[in-house]
């Protein structure tokens, strides 16, 4: 099954994406500006960058939700339109837009019903279990602690097989022992299925512990300031976040951060004042 | 039982005393033919000559509310979800639903009357109000849904019509059951006021009448009794609410 899986997963291609934002009348803000970045299929890469640097752009890019003002994104042969409603994406936020009246079951089962297919129950039980959810499947969201509903939406990400995995800060509102947790487990799961995983982050030790590949990004217009391949072998365990080499990179990649950081406080020349759209 | 029975307490308290002072004033005090007492009204409602009429008079004012009320509500829900998938329609459909209920019924019953018949006018009058509580409640439990639930529709490539299935009719729900509640006393004012056109049964025909034979009592329990049916179907759905918002938190 996993191989089979990581055959499936297609790689992920941005080409020189611009994408630009209106702000008020006339004034507009460049969030990306020719971003290109290539993902092999199966891998696991984190984009780390400060907020408002455009990260999330590339996330919503790939997810379909905005669309490029230039340049193409690609998954495999498909656009990722064609592969939303092909029901091949999955996703997670880090609001985890859980349905406050469905049961944690209804809400997994929920991308069953939007593909109109036949709710797989037996699926649905074996991912609450591997999230640590079994015995809650009659649980309401609002019953469940932060981590417990975060892995409830990762569940809902991964119930359908999606060819695309795509992970906007899921655990950035969780404390830091929960995120750690959840970072082992995500790990555990993503080893199984193997699914091409885009992973959207600030959190430089939770780039590294998930990812093939650590993308550093800087605004604006978001660029890319260093792309880093994680050396660690897999599985990671949580010894490693205590090793030398990783704080080492984490150090490195946290002084990148700042400077990136420093380069989206600073009102941004990429702003201008054009006639009309 | 001791908390809802506790928090209770001042509202029923309050309500007796001054039931109290009405009944002591009716009795010592003002002139019983303009102020009957509570217990007249109440012996009234409750004799058995005057059942027959109240029921058959309540009886034909439901039979119009109820299927304005419905219509009302059906062509609010219907609006609403219009204006859900065509935004650019939300401005003209929020103003022809204010100019609709700001249009004072009194004056409109009339043309009503010509346009769709005696029979017909407070059914029209009673939809008309409903429709805006419900449009406008809808429009706007559908306007402050959460983004991250359309984002997340669209990423699992849901469409249009099971997007509003899954997410938006069912996020609405506590919106529209209290849009059902508030539009209750409306549509049975409305109700009334069409009676008043000319309608051969109906709480009120009872009312206008009453009032020019100048049956003080008789009025009196008419007003009683309706205020009771309005208060009766509010609190029904009070209840429903109650029984469903645990389930939206």
């Amino acid at each position: 099954m996993t191989d089979a899986s990581a055959v499936a997963s297609p790689p992920l291609r941005l080409d020189r994406v611009t994408r630009r934002f209106r702000l008020r009348r006339g004034a507009q803000t460049t969030a990306l500006d020719a971003f290109s970045l290539d993902m092999a299929a199966g891998a696991f890469v984190a984009i780390l960058g400060p907020s408002g640097c455009g990260k999330s752009t590339v996330l919503r890019l790939v997810a379909g939700l905005e669309t490029p003002d230039e340049g193409t994104v690609s998954i495999g042969q498909d656009t990722p339109a064609t592969l939303a409603r092909a029901h091949r994406l999955g996703v997670a936020f880090q609001d985890h837009a859980l349905l406050p009246w469905a049961t944690i079951a209804a809400n997994v089962a929920l991308p069953y019903r939007v593909a109109g297919r036949a709710v797989d129950h037996h699926r649905i039980s074996e991912l609450l279990a591997l999230v640590g959810l079994k015995g809650f499947e009659h649980a309401r969201p609002r019953q469940l602690s932060g981590g417990m509903r975060q892995r409830a939406a990762i569940a809902r990400a991964l119930v359908l097989r999606p060819d695309v995995l795509l992970l906007d800060e899921p655990f950035g509102a969780l404390d830091f022992i929960t995120r750690q947790q959840m970072n082992i487990e995500l790990q555990d799961i993503w080893l199984r299925q193997r699914t091409t995983t885009l992973l959207v982050t600030h959190d430089v030790p939770e780039a590294l512990f998930l990812a093939d590949r650590v993308v550093v990004m800087s605004g604006r217009p978001g660029r890319i300031i260093h792309d880093l391949t994680v050396p660690f072998s897999r599985p990671r365990t949580p010894p490693l976040l205590r090793s030398h080499d990783f704080h080492h990179l984490v150090d490195d990649l946290t002084e990148m951060l700042a400077q990136a950081h420093h380069g989206v406080d600073v009102p941004s020349t990429g702003a201008s004042r054009t006639a009309g759209a | 039982m001791t908390g809802p029975v506790r928090r209770a307490m001042p509202r029923v308290l309050g309500f007796a005393v001054i039931v109290t002072l009405w009944q002591i004033a009716a009795e010592y005090g003002a002139d019983a033919r303009s102020l009957p007492a509570p217990s007249a009204i109440l012996a009234m409602l409750a004799s058995v000559n005057h059942r027959s009429l109240f029921g058959r008079a309540m009886a034909a004012t439901l039979s119009s509310m109820l299927p304005g009320y419905g219509l009302g509500a059906a062509l609010g829900i219907g609006s609403a979800v219009l204006v859900l998938f065509l935004p650019r329609l939300h401005r003209p459909f929020d103003r022809m639903a204010a100019f609709l209920y700001a249009l004072p019924s009194v004056a409109t019953a009339p043309i009503l009357i010509l346009t769709f018949g005696r029979e017909a006018t407070p059914v029209a009058l009673a939809a008309n109000s409903t429709f805006f509580v419900i449009h406008v409640s809808l429009c706007k439990a559908f306007g402050t849904a959460p983004r991250a639930w359309g984002d997340l529709m669209s990423v699992m490539g849901s469409g249009r019509i099971r997007r509003l299935v899954s997410v938006d009719l069912p996020a609405a729900l506590p919106a529209l059951v209290n849009g059902l509640r508030v539009a209750v006393p409306a549509a049975l004012l409305s109700t009334l006021v069409g009676e008043w056109f000319g309608l051969p049964r109906g709480i009120g025909v009872l009312v206008i009448n009453a009032m020019q034979n100048a049956q003080i009592t008789l009025l009196w329990s008419a007003v009683t009794l309706s205020v009771a049916v309005s208060l009766t179907l509010y609190g029904g759905w009070t209840l429903v609410l109650r029984g469903i918002s645990e389930r939206y938190r």
